[in-house]
């Protein structure tokens, strides 16, 4: 029973870890921002120009 | 490299850029989706799209959840137009308007062709219409008379019928809005059967890729761009990196550059990220971007755009000299 308590106490902080861990690299240290286009098909050689 | 750049020099409000790449095939649907796509993600700023069939769709969401967007490809005037008479204050290019590069390109035409026959064709998208439309307005206001004016259905194999038509015609020059790929192939078969005409197009004509449809039946082809920024001063650092990483910043590549450069300082002036307030400090003086000083109106356009020719010769395109 012990055992058990530990591991599951072990793997909800590993868990809890892992999802503030990513979301304060994704949310707090970085802006998204984009650059949309035709990277594929007969325009991607426009695409190509945006992407660069 | 312009998201490289900044975030070597320390970012946007101290914060690295992360970039994400949306590929829409410039497909209207394909773009909304991307669009969609970029909202979850919870994309702050859009550089593009590129086709204005894609730019306009998609400009609803980005306006709708207050991303602010640059194009610097897209150059259908409804793209600025229709958003600017509902209010909307987010949307952007660094690139010009059909309705002026169409002024460059009818007015040219008109003392060019003067007396000649000539033919305006477009491939009925956004695009390639609104280019031949504004051209044929400014081409007939400057005493031009169109000889044959038709339309056809982009990314057809077989352009000999409309060969046929524009050689009955006896036509002199050719005036195209459309993409390089179907310019490249009329040309081939043109060529091929016998049709010496000029042909002109717009910017949609700046890649590599169209010599390797039309192969030396391009040559003499020309179009009309914004002036080069290639060897602007404010270009020089940006060009010689590219160039190192052995890539030739053709076509829009300069102007993309431009529109992240725009965003970053806009968002720096303004101590925010969020969209209307981006906005506000785009507007508010010019910026310095590799393209030189940027200035936009109310609508988003650049209160400046200056065009010039350019001409494919043996397998290149290079500028005329500014007039």
């Amino acid at each position: 029973m012990l055992k058990n308590l530990i591991g599951s106490t072990a793997l909800a902080a590993v868990l809890a870890i892992g999802a503030f861990g990513t979301v304060s690299a994704a949310k707090a240290e970085d802006l998204t921002v984009a650059v949309a286009g035709p990277m594929t098909g007969e325009y991607a050689a426009f695409g190509e120009q945006l992407k660069r | 490299m312009a998201v490289k750049d900044i975030n070597a020099k320390g970012g946007v409000l101290g914060k690295q850029l992360k970039l994400e790449i949306g590929d829409d095939q410039c497909d209207p649907k394909q773009a909304v989706q991307v669009a969609n796509d970029f909202v979850k993600k919870g994309v702050v700023f859009v550089a593009g799209h590129f086709c204005s069939g894609s730019s306009i769709p998609a400009s609803d969401i980005y306006a709708e959840e207050g991303i602010l967007q640059i194009t610097p490809a897209s150059t259908n005037t409804k793209f600025t137009d229709d958003p600017a008479a509902k209010g909307i204050k987010t949307i952007f290019r660094t690139c010009g308007r059909d309705d002026l590069q169409g002024v460059f390109d009818g007015t040219w035409l008109a003392k060019t062709y003067a007396g000649k026959n000539v033919a305006i064709l477009d491939d009925k998208s956004a695009y390639g219409q609104g280019l031949a439309v504004d051209t044929q307005k400014n081409f007939e206001a400057a005493g031009g008379t169109v000889a044959l004016r038709d339309t056809y259905t982009s990314k057809e194999k077989d352009f000999s019928a409309l060969v046929s038509k524009l050689k009955d015609a006896k036509i002199d020059a050719v005036f195209i809005g459309g993409y390089h790929f179907d310019v490249g192939l009329i040309m081939r078969q043109a060529r091929e059967q016998g049709l010496s005409a000029d042909f002109v197009s717009g910017d949609a004509m700046n890649s590599a890729e169209l010599w390797s449809i039309s192969g030396p039946a391009g040559e003499g082809l020309r179009f009309s761009d914004a002036s080069s920024a290639l060897n602007l001063d404010s270009a020089k650092d940006v060009v010689a990196a590219f160039r190192a990483d052995n890539y030739e910043p053709e076509g829009y590549t300069l102007s993309t550059y431009a529109a992240i450069q725009a965003w970053a300082a806009a968002a720096e002036k303004a101590g925010d990220i969020e969209g209307a307030k981006v906005a506000d400090a785009l507007r508010s003086g010019p910026i310095q971007t590799v393209t030189g000083e940027l200035s936009w109106d109310a609508k988003g356009d650049l209160t400046k755009s200056t065009y010039a020719w350019y001409v494919w010769h043996e397998g290149k395109y290079a500028q005329e000299p500014l007039n």
